[in-house]
């Protein structure tokens, strides 16, 4: 399917731009000729099954996965292009409130519980990545090939035996969550403040949040996304 | 591009064929497979879960939540049970504290064996360890914030003559990475004694940390011409390569040798041995060939005792490569009198009480070991030498020790290459 896709993508699909190139692969925005959609269209050598288990899934907090072809270890992944503007722009000009903020943390939250239930982790959760389509947020951009590494044998079973279960059972291990939980707090802070807690912590609750999601103490972090989402 | 892709499905809005497994129809951009919308659970749901629990555990435990709260805040005592090590959780996370040596700051020492010599006072380090338990990285510094003391006692030793004890537990730059070092003090003797360190939080926990020392004293052989034959080099060859089949590896093993001129060299390569050169009577102990001192049992200093190194104005008369102390020996007619070689920690020379004569160089320095042992050569005299000292390799950082030597007619009495610093505040020179 990997050629015929690619060889449709060509005849029926432009370039808008190309968003991203490195090494391992490119990230470009096209469009289809005829009805004029656009797409993001992604080609890299690696793991795409966390791809592949979102393509039967959808969620508003989530670009939707079209497709994926792959042909070896190289793949093809066309991806709802989310039309917004980033957090990351929009702090540009002023601060979110506390309603907003807890509105699109507890959305981020959803989506990094779909990702984190599939064993996988962001790892890059910061303003630029979260766009806000109407009063949805969307997270963009989770490279999930980055962290299943296919030569390493436990990650391979990890992803053959998961649905959709907590992570902690199937054992991507806690830390691993951690770090998209820590810079969840980080971003609501940034969201309220404008600024790293380390500079100025958000007052009240929200700021107890963002503590504890940042706090490297393991017993007194939140377990897991479902935790923070309660807490907001 | 040729495609031979077997197109078996049509999509079900444009009618285009499609491969059987295409989730997506790309001739008019729609999505043809079917989707689960996937959300997490209510939170609602989870919360009122929880609370309703909680509110049965409230019910079912009643005062008892009350009391375990009460006995939880107790302060409490964490005893290593003789392991050297304590996993101890406060609400900042968990660490694991114990005692051991420097170079493996993750297993304790619970107890420690020292080989001693009869009477002999000896110091080592013992460092107090904290570690993160989950990540191993060092929290001394954060933990030691929350500690109001830290003691660190022997009970009693068994044998009471012979003291056991720590010094005070403070920071050291020794080994940067404990928390707190103790160096621990004990005389000689076959002794052994249990130690506790006491370490008092600010919250009133008490963690205690044991460890027994046990003192093994190390024997000392002597062996005198009658005991073994050692007149000729090749009997005393035979003697020095067969020594470590009757004696422990920590014994020290002394040679008493007869008024006797040793035609030839020696080498001192299976284990340590300390030479003394006959001072009964008039007669001394002579080697006319090098000597050579590189044992592989290495367990301390090789002494040289009253030797004459009687040389022919070619080789080497000494040659170390381990630890050796030259004291009260004579070297006359050598190209190389006394040399230190190699590389590592352990090595290098020591000489006093020596005269050094008619050599083309008494002493050479050809090593970068820099530790302490390089510097000590007080009280010897270089006589018509075409050099004294000759120093290459790495200087140590103490100061050569000089004190009490007399430098005369030498070509040069000291030549000194690698900037070793040197104390001649005391030498001198004629």
């Amino acid at each position: 399917m990997y050629g015929w896709l690619l060889d449709t993508l060509h005849k029926e699909y432009e370039l808008v731009r190309l968003l991203k190139e490195s090494p391992r692969g490119s990230v470009s925005q096209i469009r289809h000729r005829a009805t004029g959609r656009r797409f993001v269209l992604r080609q890299f050598t690696g793991n795409a099954e966390v791809y592949q288990k979102l393509l039967r899934c959808s969620c508003r907090h989530l670009p939707a996965v079209f497709e994926v072809a792959s042909c070896g270890e190289k793949h093809l992944v066309l991806e709802e292009f989310i039309e917004g503007d980033t957090l990351g722009f929009l702090l540009q000009d002023a601060l979110f409130t506390e309603k907003e903020t807890r509105d699109i943390a507890i959305q981020i939250c959803k989506a990094l519980w779909i990702l984190h239930s599939m064993a996988a982790v962001h790892r890059d959760i910061k303003p630029e990545n979260v766009i806000l389509r109407g009063s949805d947020a969307v997270l963009i951009d989770f490279d999930a090939a980055r962290l299943h590494k296919p030569e390493h044998e436990t990650d391979t079973q990890i992803l053959g035996t998961t649905g959709f279960a907590a992570p902690e059972q199937y054992g991507l291990s806690q830390s691993d969550t951690r770090t998209d939980i820590y810079s969840l707090g980080i971003l609501i802070n940034v969201m309220l403040t404008g600024e790293h807690p380390s500079k100025k912590l958000a007052e009240g609750h929200m700021g107890r949040v963002v503590e504890r999601c940042t706090r490297v103490t393991p017993r007194k972090h939140y377990k897991n996304v479902l935790r923070v989402m309660e807490a907001l | 591009m040729e495609n031979k892709q077997n197109l078996t499905y049509l999509c079900p809005y444009c009618g285009a064929p499609l491969p059987e497994e295409a989730s997506f129809c790309p001739h008019c951009a729609r999505s043809v497979n079917q989707r689960q919308e996937i959300l997490p659970p209510s939170i609602r749901w989870r919360k009122a879960l929880r609370r309703a629990l909680m509110i049965f555990v409230v019910l079912l435990l009643g005062g008892g939540i009350g009391s375990a709260w009460y006995l939880s805040n107790q302060p409490k005592v964490y005893d290593d049970g003789g392991t050297g090590e304590v996993i101890y959780t406060d609400e900042d996370g968990t660490y694991q504290i114990l005692l051991g040596w420097r170079d493996t700051p993750y297993e304790p020492a619970p107890v420690i064996t020292q080989t001693a010599e009869q009477d002999g006072k000896y110091t080592f380090p013992v460092c107090l360890f904290i570690h993160h338990k989950d990540t191993g990285a060092n929290a001394g510094g954060i933990f030691l914030r929350k500690v109001a003391s830290v003691t660190a006692e022997f009970d009693t030793p068994d044998d009471p003559l012979g003291y056991i004890r720590y010094g005070e537990p403070a920071y050291a730059d020794y080994a940067p990475d404990a928390a707190l070092t103790s160096f621990t003090q004990f005389l000689g003797r076959e002794n052994s004694a249990r130690g506790t360190w006491t370490i008092t939080m600010e919250n009133g926990d008490v963690i205690l940390l044991h460890q027994t020392l046990n003192v093994d004293l190390i024997e000392t052989v002597d062996i005198y011409p009658a005991d073994a034959p050692m007149d000729t080099i090749e009997d005393l060859q035979t003697l020095v390569n067969s020594i470590g089949d009757q004696v422990g590896n920590n014994d020290v093993v002394n040679l008493h040798l007869p008024a006797v001129t040793y035609e030839g060299g020696l080498s001192i390569t299976e284990r340590s041995v300390n030479l003394y050169g006959n001072t009964e009577g008039e007669g001394r102990t002579a080697f006319t060939g090098s000597v050579q001192v590189n044992p592989k049992i290495e367990n301390g200093v090789n002494y040289l005792y009253d030797l004459d190194f009687v040389g022919d104005g070619d080789g080497v008369g000494v040659t170390a490569a381990q630890r050796t102390w030259a004291i009260g020996c004579t070297f006359t007619g050598w190209r190389t009198a006394l040399m230190c070689h190699g590389t590592g920690a352990d090595g290098g020379i020591c000489y006093t009480d020596c005269r050094f004569e008619g050599n083309e160089v008494a002493v050479h320095y050809n090593t970068n070991r820099t530790n302490f042992f390089n510097s000590v050569s007080p009280d010897n005299q270089f006589l018509c030498n075409g050099t004294g000292i000759l120093i290459e390799g790495e200087a140590t950082e103490d100061d050569l020790d000089l004190s009490g030597c007399r430098f005369e007619g030498n070509g040069t009495d000291i030549d000194n290459r690698s900037g070793q610093p040197l104390d001649i505040s005391q030498a001198v020179f004629q």
